[in-house]
């Protein structure tokens, strides 16, 4: 199988897993409109719960990844009511939001990094295959990501289908009517923090089986998820999980023609060209979640 | 410990440089930006590769980092300063994480992860630097000179102008200045300083490695200028040389244990969420670049009968006469949709000089749209918009605003961080028929004439609402533009006050000018206008004097619905 | 990528307070010298066990009543990984602390505060950086093994085992860029032949791209030279990407606990370690680490432990000679007449060569069921 072909199919699968962690920013972002850049330490916070849990409780794996999601949930909620939903209040700028977010970024870094220290943290406990595909093999992590995109249809079925989530689809589009319409934006916002909070959870089992956890962990996949998010466009899921299933499979095919060290800066000069030239995102405001 | 302390100065000054270029752009300029320290390290690595590529002599690896900063801060700034806020920021993390990524790749020029090394101490007046206190007097003079220069630029019309556009870009531009421009010199100057530090730092350690360029730095900056305040330069100064100084001072404690190395993160971040949370505008506030000439009487208690006062002396205010009539405003099947929806659809008509035309309609009718075609901020379909001879169909509204109108906004408009003087000076710097003489005099002036000088040197947003509405009128004053659009200025006020802003509106057409009012208190139009046209729809239906208008069935019809008369009280 | 910042922690306010104490007084006959270790940030693993290392080394001498009438004090200070981090905190070991002796392992703190060092006439010794640029600095010396006398060996060992081919997998840093390129020369120079190379960004933690084109390259073996636990996830990630053949390189310390059966079989190159021996040195190291800390030692403390010893030893000689031993340049005028000291790791003698890397015994060990184990010993004579 060539090289290129083999490189594009595991960048499907590493881009369906970003597109995963985009839809859980997404969530929230589209709706608040906040570049949640604490939602590093949930992800952390629910990688660390799992592994914690799974590795030296001993719990069960499925027992341990259930009880995350609560967790994972009450910490987004947590971040919302304690430091945005005050600020919302002040009628504080950008800036601050943005800074009261990597602070809180810091500080879970440094709690974990106190608690279970600076090393690679591996999920022993989710064993690592290769997986033979006829001409090539994958891990079977990697295949294990494809489920991600049950996680995403299940998202977007909320969305589209529940009272809250037209709630949350109308908040995105235009805040200021919906709040005149009678929706309750505090209410709603809390839902979206609670929904893409819960959605790191499946995410951070399918990235540590192959990566494990260190302190930044959370951190480096926030990165490409919201850089999906705004390459994909702001006012849809979908378009966030296409974006990150795209550069997915950029990053990875991209090797083939440049040393890996220059991924960074193809991934970001994207984003970068993106934003200054179509501000509203590659799919703009065609897609409606 | 004197070498100590000499070699801690030496960073002070660096970061000093790049607290300066951070505040300058974000406090400033309002423009969120986390790439400071790409720029820092594009300074740096300039300035290296100057001395060991082409053994450039002092003072000429400082300059090229300094032109460098500054030629690739212009073509950021290009791509970045029309972005909405929240974009900036993201954006400018990308730059940030590009610029680190290239440093660490770019092996043949920035010597990749091995870094780049062996840079000599710079010579100066033919004596290298060898010692650390010359270097340390180096150091602090060129940090003090960049930071001399803040200071005027601070000061001067043209940080007034980038504050301002900070606040509101649109009314800036309304008021006659090119903010993108603006913004951009300032993300530019701000580039070269922060490229400046670079050179210095490089020239010190005589080593530079993409460690020293990352986001980390740029995160660490931004604290910097956060905690001593935005918009602040001495509050800068103070926070460079406190959290500079304060690590040292951890240093001093043996770090025997990993996770006590861990607890100063996390103490960090704590500290930061606090500082965020409770002093959002930094320890020390911003401070206004002009101040009224007297100081202030002491401010008693505002009461009905004050406010009433204030307003009586509207009839008191001088308006010139124009010395030659002004300019007729002629609109030329002017049309303009949003999407499906047709705003405006083919409307024409000329706003004479020397009477007040009056534009009425119900909700949705095109009104504002039509004043935003005329002045600028929207680009009409079709048509044409004439002001006298001139054309200015495309032209921005800072063009217009230049030759000689003056335009108000929907409910109150103004800088709401600057001070009642400062917003004054603002719109005085581009008035083009405003007497000459010092824009703060004039400025001055109005506040009195308005009985606003006690509150000169007062944020606006501190005003109160009939106080604001007054700071307006005497934007309208000030610039004794001939032109003058006045968008509901009517809105909110009480009976007493309309009368005093009727009798206002048909001085300042008295005067010659040309003025044009949209507007929904109808007793106010009654009152101040000598033509009025009605809007519905996007197309004119009716036009006259305001006797016509409303006896016309039409008009009650749009207003009231169908079978429906007016009842004259 | 990190993107915290470590180098502003406000909260000194409260802990300045109880920090206070003066800087600079010391005993009469206290001696005191300094280190700059990675305590915080990726690397901080290693600098904790480097601390640990010192830690030994200092208890050691102290216990047998410290050197010539100096009890040993060490001051181990974070350089955060970055040069800026390096250079202010050695501007601190040499100005306040005024240290003549310095212990530094990270190439690029190395190479910011070298001028420093060269200005205020401070030894340093280089107790773990791989870097070509450290060679040949008058004031610098390395017990670390620079170069060819790990890569060699390790080429030279997988020949004679039947390997053909070989993929490179890398961190981009020094480390990984100076030995891919030794490796490279000395495997092709016998015959082998490097079928891919790939590099990785430090900090990565997934190299399924890399892994996959180097599966497709279908290699005998991957030579893989990385600091830290990411070792452990590349063996990993590497084997459920289809990979059967065998591993080269620099072992890290948790290889095993990360990667567990996936690694067996690895090749590492490194400085020997014989802690079974009986020589003294050796006995000693072993010895008191393990007591203090509960774990069995490694080069990356054992380095350091030396890093101390040789120290004392200096002091001895240049106090034996009438002068004072708290001067660098009398220090390393005494390195220069007698240029080796005792190899506390297996045995033997660490000698200094001209160019200030030195030469000692290394070891090729292989992975057997979760234990290194020696195949092959090259002492310095034999090589």
């Amino acid at each position: 199988m060539s090289l290129l072909l083999t490189l594009a199919l595991l960048g499907l699968t590493v881009g369906s897993l970003y597109a995963l962690f985009a839809v859980s920013f997404g969530v929230i972002y589209n709706v608040t409109h906040i570049f949640h850049l604490a939602h590093g330490a949930v992800i952390g916070t629910a990688g660390y719960v799992i592994f914690f849990l799974a590795a030296k409780l001993g719990w069960p794996v499925w027992l341990a990844i259930l009880a995350a999601v609560p967790v994972a949930a009450a910490l987004g909620a947590a971040i919302e009511l304690a430091f945005y939903r005050p600020l919302r209040r002040r009628d504080a700028p950008h800036v601050a939001f943005f800074l009261t977010s990597v602070g809180i970024l810091i500080v879970a870094e440094g709690l974990f990094g106190t608690i279970f220290g600076p090393g690679v943290m591996a999920y022993g406990f989710l064993p690592l295959a290769p997986v033979p595909l006829g001409p090539t093999t994958l891990p079977n992590a990697n295949l294990a990501m494809l489920a991600a995109w049950a996680f995403v249809a299940l998202a977007v079925a909320y969305v589209l289908a529940t009272r809250t989530g037209r709630f949350m689809r109308a908040v995105a589009d235009t805040p200021g009517v919906a709040a005149t319409v009678g929706v309750d934006l505090d209410r709603t916002y809390l839902v979206s923090f609670l929904l893409g909070s819960a959605l790191t959870v499946p995410g951070v089992v399918l990235y540590a089986w192959t990566q494990g956890l260190t302190p930044l962990s959370g951190l480096n996949v926030l990165l490409v998820a919201s850089a999906a998010v705004v390459i994909g466009g702001r006012t849809g899921l979908l378009s966030g999980a296409i974006a990150a299933l795209g550069l997915g499979i950029v990053q990875a095919v991209a090797l083939v023609f440049l040393p890996s060290g220059w991924q960074d800066a193809v991934v970001f000069s994207l984003l970068f060209l993106v934003i200054a030239l179509r501000p509203d995102g590659v799919f703009g405001r065609t897609f409606r979640w | 410990m004197t070498n100590y302390l000499t070699q801690i100065s030496i960073f002070i000054s660096v970061y000093l440089l790049l607290a300066i270029s951070q505040n300058l752009v974000l406090g400033f300029g309002g423009l969120f930006s986390i790439a400071q320290a790409a720029l820092y390290g594009v300074g740096a690595y300039t300035a290296a590769l100057l001395v060991l590529r082409l053994h450039a002599p002092f003072p000429l690896d400082l300059v090229g980092a300094f032109v460098l900063s500054c030629a690739i801060g212009a073509v950021l700034a290009g791509l970045l300063v029309r972005l909405r806020a929240d974009l900036i920021i993201i954006a400018t993390l990308a730059l940030q994480l590009v610029f680190s990524a290239v440093f660490r790749n770019w092996n043949a020029v920035t010597g990749g992860s091995y870094g780049t090394y062996g840079i000599p101490r710079p010579t100066i007046f033919g004596a290298p630097l060898a010692g650390l206190a010359p270097f340390a007097v180096y150091a602090a003079l060129v940090a003090l000179v960049a930071f001399a220069a803040a200071l005027a630029v601070a000061r001067s019309p043209f940080g007034l102008a980038v504050r301002g556009q900070r606040e509101d870009a649109v009314l800036a531009e309304a008021l006659g200045h090119h903010a993108a421009r603006e913004r951009t010199l300032m993300f530019v100057l701000a580039a070269g300083i922060a490229g400046i530090g670079g050179a210095v730092y490089a020239q010190f350690v005589g080593y530079v490695d993409p460690s020293s360029f990352d986001v980390n730095q740029s995160l660490s900056i931004i604290t910097i200028v956060v905690v001593g305040g935005l918009g602040n330069l001495w509050g800068t100064l103070g926070a460079a040389v406190i959290l500079t100084f304060l690590p040292q001072l951890l240093l001093l404690i043996p770090a025997t244990s990993n996770a006590a190395a861990q607890l100063q993160l996390l103490l960090y971040g704590v500290i930061l969420v606090a500082i965020v949370r409770f002093w959002p505008n930094g320890l020390i506030p911003e401070q206004p670049s002009v101040r009224a000439p007297r100081r202030p009487r002491p401010v008693s208690v505002v009461n009905a009968a004050a406010e009433a006062q204030a307003l009586d002396r509207l009839d008191a205010v001088a308006i010139e006469r124009l010395a030659s009539p002004a300019p007729t405003v002629r609109l030329e099947n002017l049309a303009k949709s949003f999407g499906g929806v047709r705003a405006v659809a083919g409307v024409s008509f000329a706003i004479e000089p020397g009477c007040v035309t009056a534009l009425i309609g119900p909700n949705g009718a095109g009104k504002t749209t039509l004043f935003n075609l005329t002045c600028g901020l929207l680009r009409p379909d079709e048509g044409r918009v004439f002001f006298g001879v001139r054309e200015t169909t495309h032209a921005p509204q800072y063009e217009v605003a230049r030759l000689g109108v003056t335009r108000t906004f929907q409910d109150v408009r103004i800088f709401p961080r600057l001070t009642a003087l400062e917003n004054l000076v603002f719109a005085l710097s581009t008035a083009a028929y405003a007497p000459k003489g010092g824009l703060r005099e004039r400025a001055f002036a109005t506040l009195v004439s308005l009985g606003l000088d006690d509150h000169a040197d007062e944020p606006a947003d501190r005003l109160s609402y009939a106080q604001q509405k007054l700071l307006m009128m005497g934007i309208v004053f000030a610039r004794a533009d001939p032109i003058v659009f006045l968008d509901e200025i009517a809105a909110g006020l009480d009976h007493h006050s309309v009368h005093a802003f009727a009798r206002l509106v048909r001085r300042l057409a008295a005067s010659g000018r040309t003025v044009c009012l949209v507007e929904h208190n109808l007793g106010f139009v009654w009152e101040a206008a000598d033509t009025v046209m009605v809007l519905d729809a996007g197309g004119i239906i009716a036009t006259g004097p305001p006797a016509a208008i409303q006896a016309d069935a039409r008009v009650v019809e749009i207003y009231f619905g169908q079978g429906s008369t007016l009842v004259r009280p | 990528m990190s993107i915290v910042s470590r180098s502003h922690a406000l909260a000194a306010l409260g802990v300045f307070a109880a920090a206070a104490r003066p800087a600079f007084a010391q005993t009469a006959k206290t001696y005191t010298f300094g280190a700059l270790l990675p305590l915080t940030g990726f690397a901080a693993e290693i600098g904790q066990e480097q601390s640990q290392g010192m830690q030994a080394g200092v208890d050691a001498v102290n216990a047998r009543g410290g050197v010539a009438g100096w009890t040993l004090k060490a001051i181990p200070l974070d350089h955060k990984g970055t040069a800026a981090g390096g250079v202010q905190a050695f501007n601190q070991l040499v100005n306040l602390e005024k240290v003549p002796y310095a212990l530094m392992g990270f190439a690029a703190v190395i190479l910011a505060t070298y001028p420093m060092a060269v200005q205020n006439q401070v030894l340093v010794l280089n107790i773990g950086g791989i870097s070509t640029n450290l060679l040949d600095k008058p004031w610098l010396y390395n017990n670390q093994l620079i170069g060819e006398p790990l890569n060699v060996p390790l080429a030279q060992y997988a020949r004679e085992h039947g390997i053909r081919t070989a993929a490179i997998l890398v961190g981009e840093d020094p480390l990984g860029r100076d030995n891919s390129a030794i490796f490279n020369t000395a495997f092709t120079k016998r015959g082998g032949t490097i079928v891919a190379s790939e590099t990785f960004p430090i900090g990565a933690t997934d190299f399924s791209a890399q892994l996959t084109k180097i599966r497709t390259a279908n290699p005998d073996a991957i030579f893989n030279i990385v600091a830290g636990d990411t070792q452990g996830l590349i063996v990993k990630q590497a084997r459920a990407a289809g990979f059967k053949g065998v591993f080269l390189g620099l072992g890290q310390p948790n290889l095993y606990k990360l990667a567990g059966e996936a690694a067996e079989g690895f090749i590492s190159a490194g400085l020997a370690e014989d802690w079974g021996s009986s020589n003294r040195n050796v006995r000693q190291l072993y010895t008191s680490y393990k007591n203090k800390f509960g774990q069995q030692p490694s080069w990356i403390g054992g380095t350091v432990y030396e890093g101390v010893l040789l120290l004392a030893k200096l002091i001895d000689n240049v106090a034996r000679s009438g002068k004072d031993p708290r001067s660098g340049a009398a220090l390393q005028a005494a390195l220069e007449a007698s240029p080796s000291f005792p190899n506390c790791l297996s045995g033997g003698q660490v000698v200094f060569r001209k160019d200030h890397g030195c030469t000692r015994a290394v070891a090729l060990s292989e992975l057997r069921s979760g234990k290194w184990v020696t195949v092959r010993v090259i002492t310095p004579s034999s090589s």
